[in-house]
């Protein structure tokens, strides 16, 4: 099993509900506090498990915005785990989450540097390394109703434009928005294996072979006198005396 | 990379302590037999080693967010290069350490010899180890290539080599083979400024394939970054950052040739005519330990590493520094 987020960045409008969710679940969850220096101040620093980044494509005027969150991809191959000294930062057999032991980190951020993504952050004033444990305090949570035991930035979403599940089981959603939308990882050329995809954006077209095409005006017209025949019908019904 | 006082002071202080135990067991072990170090000389030399090496440790602690933890990378001792590193800085003071009580208490030479190979050795460890933890690094192509290594080494032993000359001057001007050492300094100068110059032209020269394009994974030339999502700083702004400019690049790496090498190199050809050499060898370690210092910080502030492309800060090399050869387009480095 290799659970992981799916990005649909079709659908992502960078409204930051994830991130913001993300750091409102966790700062108060096991792998909390994502502490923060100066919150309200000139300089506000702190750690997010979740950041949305946001660029634009392409030259003025034919421009898209595309709003880009990133966390922890929960690589396969991760540098991050080989090069921990302590084994502070393990990958879960079970479920392939890779987490941080707080009570091992010495703090020494090779970790971070190891990471192609910059999906590590270090506390400052822990003086832990912290990241994205794909909510498991809250996907195990049995003290949590069933349909709330997903990440909470996924259930934050409000274009549910991320999905979680297991990417190793053909069947769930997760693995079919890959399959069928063409989903795609991060920086293939690092060898790091993520698991977290991301789903193009895409421009929505609807490709007619010449016969379709020449069918089409007879399908219009059907359609419109069935439409036709049946407004007509209602009103005549209502305006027969 | 953000270049971390306490990791600068940790390789710099700790290779040249490294290097002067290395030449000073060496010439000690090879030559005692013939004439030898005083005694002043021997424990001046492995006390300023241990003086140095332990500055560094102590250091590396203003590095780690929880230093009291330290033991448990030590005990993991072959899970990481850093794993490796903090053992044989262990192995290397304690191997110094033990040379110094042996010859202080006089005991037999092979005891001496033991612990003077075992030094030696996890000197070597200890370079290697210390230079292996960037080499591995390879989304930062200025850390991730064989310079690393290779520099690590050559410049702790002569930077070690340039206090230990400096040393023999003062304490015992009269020690046989100091045109010997002298001679020997000057090559390892000059190998040092050679690699030094290979190592800024790789910099300079690599071709880095990817761009923010492969880093979003979209297909489009023009990519700009809107927004990094929030108002300020943060870790990956702070600990990625890459703060210099082409021009501010040229002037430190030309400061670090002219301190850690040209200037140790001419003082020491100087000193080798015998006149005012204990002066001039004490100039040139304090100009050589200068130097490295920069040499070091400007390692860690070139290291740019891939994630910089996702905030638009990802320096690309132009090859604009006039003494080194133009960038070109190379064969890509794979990751
Ligand atoms: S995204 Fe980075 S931190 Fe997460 S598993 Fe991969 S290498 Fe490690
Ligand atoms: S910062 Fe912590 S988790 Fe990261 S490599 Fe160091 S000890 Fe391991
Ligand atoms: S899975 Fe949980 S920890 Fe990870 S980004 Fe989403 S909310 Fe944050």
């Amino acid at each position: 099993m290799q659970l992981a987020l799916i990005i649909d960045l079709n659908k992502c409008v960078g409204c930051h509900a994830c991130a913001t969710n993300c750091k409102s679940w966790n700062t108060g969850g096991e792998f909390g506090p994502l502490t923060d220096i100066e919150p309200y101040g000139e300089k506000p620093l702190g750690v997010w498990f979740n950041r949305v980044q946001t660029y634009e494509v392409g030259e003025y005027p034919n421009t898209q915005v595309i709003n880009f969150p990133k966390s922890c991809m929960h690589c396969r191959n991760a540098p991050c785990v080989e090069v921990c000294p302590t084994g502070a930062s393990y990958k879960r057999e079970e479920d392939g989450i890779v987490l941080v032991n707080y009570k091992d980190c010495i703090g020494c951020k090779y970790c971070s540097w190891a990471c192609p993504y910059g999906t590590r952050e270090f506390d400052f004033h822990e003086g832990v390394m912290k990241k994205c444990t794909l909510c498991i305090d809250r996907i195990y949570n049995e003290n949590l109703p069933e349909e709330e035991r997903r990440p909470a930035c996924v259930l934050a979403c409000p274009t549910r434009a991320r999905i979680f599940g297991d990417i190793d089981d053909p069947e769930t959603e997760a693995s079919k928005a890959i399959m069928e939308k063409h989903g795609h990882k991060l920086l293939p050329e690092a060898g790091t294996d993520p698991s977290n995809h991301y789903l193009p954006q895409r421009k929505v077209k609807i490709e007619l072979d010449e016969d379709e095409l020449y069918m089409k005006p007879m399908a219009i017209v059907t359609i419109e006198t069935k439409l036709t025949s049946y407004k007509e019908q209602i009103l005549d019904d209502f305006v027969s005396p | 990379m953000h270049p971390e006082i306490s990791l600068i002071l940790l390789l710099v202080l700790s290779g040249i302590g490294q290097g002067i135990f290395i030449i000073l067991a060496l010439i000690d072990m090879i030559l005692s037999a013939s004439s030898g170090m005083s005694d002043a000389t021997i424990y001046a030399g492995t006390i300023a080693s241990l003086a140095f090496i332990s500055t560094g440790m102590a250091a590396s602690i203003f590095h780690l967010g929880n230093p009291q933890r330290g033991w448990k990378a030590i005990i993991k001792w072959n899970r990481s290069w850093l794993s490796r590193e903090a053992v044989s800085i262990g192995l290397f003071a304690g191997s110094a350490f033990l040379y110094l009580t042996v010859h202080y208490l006089g005991m037999s030479v092979s005891l001496k010899i033991l612990f003077g190979l075992a030094g030696i050795v996890s000197a070597f460890l200890l370079y290697i180890s210390s230079s292996m933890l960037y080499a591995k690094i390879r989304f930062i192509r200025e850390w991730s290539n064989i310079y690393t290594v290779l520099n690590f080494i050559v410049f702790g032993i002569t930077g070690g080599g340039a206090v230990l000359y400096a040393i023999v001057n003062i304490l015992q001007p009269d020690f046989p083979y100091i045109s010997m050492l002298n001679s020997v300094l000057i090559a390892l100068g000059l190998l040092s400024l050679i690699l030094k110059l290979f190592a800024y032209r790789f910099n300079e020269t690599f071709y880095m394939p990817l761009t923010l394009k492969h880093a979003l994974f979209i297909n489009d030339r023009n990519i700009k970054l809107m927004s990094t999502g929030t108002s300020y700083d943060n870790y990956n702004t702070i600990e990625y950052s890459y703060p210099l400019s082409e021009r501010q690049i040229i002037m430190q790496q030309t400061v670090v040739i002219v301190f850690a090498f040209v200037i140790p190199i001419l003082l020491w050809l100087a000193a080798s005519k015998g006149v005012f050499a204990t002066a001039l060898s004490v100039v040139a370690a304090i100009s050589m330990t200068a130097g490295l210092l920069l040499e070091r910080r400007l390692f860690f502030v070139q290291g740019n590493h891939i994630q910089n492309l996702y905030y638009s800060n990802f320096r690309r090399n132009k090859g604009t520094n006039p003494l080194l050869s133009k960038a070109k387009k190379g064969t890509p480095v794979p990751l």
